[in-house]
């Protein structure tokens, strides 16, 4: 292949930033998908998408202000990746769901509740549960760029 | 037959070429919901999948029918196995323990040979290394020149100009994790090495971490992605969940052939 020839696979589409769900693919190196907001079909697609990686293992991850985020979950009704809470994320989130964030913890705090890592008191009796009651922060998926890669094999 | 030759016959023929069946196996894969392409078998190599992959059983029936001619664990695994075998002894060799001598920069084994127990050293690393290489060539016929293209452009929407010019002139590039404050070096066909200040003023290496998205040919530096999408997925598992990564990949002291240093 020419160098002309690597010239013309720059299209519009690969250097494109905006909200899209971009998987790394053996046969075409990544594949971009983009859907309208006002489109079912494209919405439906992305979300049986999304949902059937997450099932097979793909680690996914969002784009949250120069930052990479992993999905943790999908709530295929609200079409939101479900992201780490606040206090386990990487600095730099968008100011106004850090900001939303952290009243939530401080009105937590007031009503001097403080949570164990799965959601329950600090100091709780019973089983812990782990994360699976961790809360989570929604991440709209028609806005956000999101980075699929699959299952890995360690080499 | 020379490779022009195979290829003209192969065009009169009308057999397909490797692009064409790896094309064809991405397409039926991406239908049939493995959105990250599949594996293509290759004759001579063979090919290890991630852990749970669906079509693992598949790809291995195929395997076989190319390994029946290689006898590929006699080969790789027990070489002493086969120097017996065609000096005419019938005896039966079993791997009891194997190390690496850094003395002798190569592994010893200890094998059972009839009732004795004897030492044989196996390949030196850098004959090891040099067949590492030399075997990737091979695996490189199922990579499109076109996904690496659109994989380079993506690492640099990932990494920014500095680092992907780095990455163009010498193959590698250098991030320091604000996490964990490693450094990681990460290359092109070799694994990605976690590195942190040594005493001397130089740097150590704590491991070379070694992981493919889908599988890799082993013996060799090839995964099933072409080699950009395999450093771009260490890039997203090492910025969004360092912790996985370690997890996930194999982890090899630098002294090993597979750490490729």
């Amino acid at each position: 292949m020419s160098a002309g020839a690597y010239a013309a696979l720059i299209d519009d589409e690969l250097l494109d930033d905006g909200p899209c769900l971009e998987i790394l693919n053996a046969g075409a190196g990544h594949l971009k998908i983009t859907f309208a907001k006002d489109d079912p079909v494209e919405r439906e697609r992305a979300r049986r998408m999304i949902v059937d990686m997450l099932a097979a293992g793909y680690a996914i991850f969002v784009h949250v202000k120069d930052r990479l985020v992993p999905v943790r979950k999908f709530d295929p009704k609200r079409d939101v990746y479900l992201i780490d809470q606040i206090g386990t994320l990487p600095k730099g989130l968008p100011d106004a769901l850090e900001q939303k964030l952290r009243a939530d913890e401080a009105s937590a705090d007031l009503k001097g509740a403080a949570r164990c890592a799965c959601g329950k008191p600090l100091h709780h009796r019973g089983r812990c549960t782990g994360t699976k009651g961790a809360r989570y922060t929604s991440v709209p998926m028609a806005s956000t760029r999101a980075t699929a890669v699959g299952r890995t094999a360690g080499g | 037959m020379t490779n022009e030759a195979y290829i003209e016959a192969a065009v009169e023929e009308r057999r397909p070429t490797w692009d064409q069946v790896a094309q064809k196996l991405h397409e039926l894969g991406f239908e049939r919901g493995e959105y990250a392409g599949t594996a293509v078998p290759l004759p001579g190599y063979h090919l290890t999948l991630a852990v749970g992959h669906p079509w693992k059983a598949k790809i291995e029936e195929i395997q076989a029918v190319f390994d029946e001619s290689q006898s590929l664990e006699e080969s790789d695994l027990l070489p002493f196995a086969k120097q017996y075998r065609e000096l005419g002894s019938d005896v039966e060799c079993v791997e009891r323990n194997r190390w690496y001598s850094r003395t002798l920069d190569a592994h010893v084994v200890l094998a059972q040979v009839g009732s004795r127990v004897e030492a044989f050293q196996a390949h030196t690393e850098y004959s090891r290394r040099l067949t590492f290489d030399l075997k990737t060539f091979g695996a490189a016929v199922v990579w499109d020149v076109a996904a690496e293209f659109r994989a380079m452009v993506k690492l640099e929407r990932l990494i920014g100009g500095h680092k992907a010019r780095q990455y163009l002139m010498t193959g590698g590039f250098l991030e320091t994790s604000e996490r964990s404050h490693v450094t990681y070096y990460f290359r092109k066909l070799r694994p990605t090495l976690a590195l942190r200040p040594g005493n001397g003023g130089g740097m150590k290496v704590l491991a070379a971490l070694c992981l493919h998205p889908i599988g890799y040919y082993n013996g060799t530096r090839a995964g099933v992605m072409v080699p950009t999408d395999d450093v771009i997925a260490h890039v997203l598992l090492c910025r969004g969940d360092e912790h996985r990564f370690w997890r996930q990949a194999n982890q090899h002291a630098p002294w090993e052939a597979e750490a490729g240093l």
